[in-house]
């Protein structure tokens, strides 16, 4: 199996200099690796560092130690010492990351949102759409809503006009920070498809789940974090 | 990787004896969106205008690397040089438009009068690309005769932005291009820098106070203190995750970015 990315020693400590210069050890030498095809399910209680680690991956928060390595093009690049710019490039071709929350773009509609990923990298407007529609079908967005804006949306439409956005272009990493938070039966069956799919098309998945049937669907293996200063370990 | 448009090394300017801005230094490649932000007195303008060869710094060098890979340092340029890159290559977006715009004249002289200097010659032409682009920034076709003086302030700044893209510029340096306008205003300004700046793969240093504005716009930020920047990254990096005690301060302040 092709390793996709690994992870040495990585930790987080958070300084929050408006509170006295208190410090929050989020992430403590953190080490995982994680193959091309593969789900690994990030477990923990509240405030173990989950979404921390995610966003170290993402190159969104910055790890204070530790090596991150990851399979770009047909590189092994140490991402903890990449440029912003060699960063916006992995997020564009190597790097998705899907979050419970949208950011909605003032007078955006709902279809182009969801097909910006495919333009970035190059798509014909026509074809970005097409996929665009198709995916939100696939979510069962009702299509009098493609043309809006998503700001008036309810919160499990707009996750799952994120889950399109994140998923209509298949990265061979991919981070999901709780992706099916507030979607109902039907609809965490299509994103539990759509994480098949990924897998079988070669894509490594990172996920938060909080939901233990969904977990236990789409997990290959699960890394187990613990509650602040105490230690993780790999199952 | 390609090459940096421009790019500023130590770069100082002092007024007298008090700080304009301090030893910065920083790339900038094409297509790309550098946000400039901090709070009123730190630099921004400052800075902007010594890397648009508006203003000549005290110490330190900027560079702007041309389409054919030539270098130019702008205050090195003679001063027709320098002028007739400020109308052809580069752009700059006043924050208020007033001062980027000939009040007296009407909306198409103003974006006619940047491809005149661009070398366009012929009148029906020039009036062509100029209604062209006052659509590109949705001003109605029959607002071409007015004088901007007649415009409301959203439109003049659509305008100022219309007589800058006109000659197709790589680089566009922009203070405040959406202070003092109306939230909807606003919206609707912010939605059109952010297609043409994809569209026509313009790098942009943008200045603003507002994070949300440099959230929605720009890929990489700097966020200035005192004449000096004290933290610069990704955008979201640096909002979301930011180091300098300013920063946090700064990002603390907001409501929601
Ligand atoms: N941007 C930030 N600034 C300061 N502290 C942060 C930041 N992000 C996370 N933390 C802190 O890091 C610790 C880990 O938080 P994180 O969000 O990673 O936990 P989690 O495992 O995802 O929890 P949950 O299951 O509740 O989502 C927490 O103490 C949190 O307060
Ligand atoms: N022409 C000038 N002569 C003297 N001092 C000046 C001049 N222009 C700016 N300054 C000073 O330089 C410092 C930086 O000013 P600058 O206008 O660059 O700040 P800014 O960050 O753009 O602020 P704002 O957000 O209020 O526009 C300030 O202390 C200012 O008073
Ligand atoms: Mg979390
Ligand atoms: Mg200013």
């Amino acid at each position: 199996m092709t390793t996709m990315l690994t992870v040495e020693k990585l930790s987080k400590i958070f300084t929050l200099h408006q509170q006295g210069g208190v410090r929050i050890k989020a992430l403590t030498d953190v080490s995982l690796e994680l193959s091309a095809g593969e789900c690994l399910a990030l477990a923990g209680p509240s405030g173990a560092g989950k979404s921390t680690l995610l966003r170290c991956l993402y190159g969104n928060y910055l790890p204070s130690g530790g090596k991150i390595s990851l399979r770009h093009l047909s590189e092994i690049l140490d991402l903890s010492a990449a440029s912003p710019q060699k960063i916006m490039e992995v997020r564009r071709y190597s790097l998705g990351y899907v979050s419970q929350f949208l950011r909605v773009i003032p007078r955006v509609s709902a279809l182009d949102i969801v097909a910006e990923p495919l333009l970035e990298t190059g798509a014909e407007t026509a074809e970005a759409r097409q996929a665009a529609r198709e995916l939100l079908n696939r979510l069962n967005i009702p299509p009098r809503l493609w043309a809006l804006p998503p700001a008036t949306f309810s919160g499990g439409e707009q996750q799952r006009i994120n889950l399109a956005r994140g998923f209509i272009r298949l990265r061979p990493v991919m981070l999901l920070d709780e992706p099916t938070a507030s979607l109902d039966r039907a609809n965490r069956k299509v994103v539990r498809d759509l994480i098949y799919e990924a897998k079988e098309s070669g894509s490594a998945l990172i996920g938060i789940f909080h939901d233990d049937e969904m977990r236990s669907l789409v997990a290959d293996r699960q890394f187990q974090m613990a509650p602040p200063n105490g230690r993780e370990k790999a199952e | 990787m390609t090459r940096p448009i421009l790019s500023a090394r130590g770069v100082d300017k002092y007024y007298g004896g008090r700080v304009g801005c301090r030893g910065v230094s920083f790339d900038l490649y094409p297509g790309e969106i550098l946000g400039l932000v901090g709070e009123s007195g730190s630099g921004k303008t400052t800075l902007l205008n010594v890397l648009a060869g508006r203003l000549s710094p005290s110490g330190g060098r900027v560079l702007y690397r041309g389409p054919d890979g030539s270098e130019h340092d702008l205050q090195q340029l003679s001063e027709a040089g320098r002028r007739r890159l400020l109308r052809t290559e580069l752009g700059f977006v006043h924050q208020r438009a007033g001062d980027g715009l000939r009040p007296l004249v009407s909306a198409g002289a103003n974006i006619g009068e940047r491809l005149m200097a661009g070398g366009w010659r012929r009148y029906g032409r020039i009036r062509s690309e100029a209604a062209d682009w006052l659509a590109r920034v949705e001003i109605p076709a029959d607002r071409l005769d007015d004088r901007p003086a007649d415009y409301s302030g959203g439109m003049r700044q659509r305008l100022q932005i219309a007589r800058n893209l006109v000659t197709r510029p790589r680089l566009v340096f922009m203070d405040e291009p959406t202070g003092g306008l109306d939230v909807s205003v606003q919206a609707r300004l912010l939605d059109l820098i952010r297609h043409l700046a994809a569209r026509l793969d313009l790098a942009v240093v943008l200045v603003t106070h507002d994070l949300a504005v440099a959230r929605l716009l720009s890929q990489r930020l700097m966020v200035m203190k005192s004449g000096q920047v004290v933290e610069s990254g990704l955008t979201d990096q640096v909002l979301d995750d930011p180091q300098h005690p300013y920063s946090q301060l700064l990002v603390s302040a907001m409501l929601q970015v």
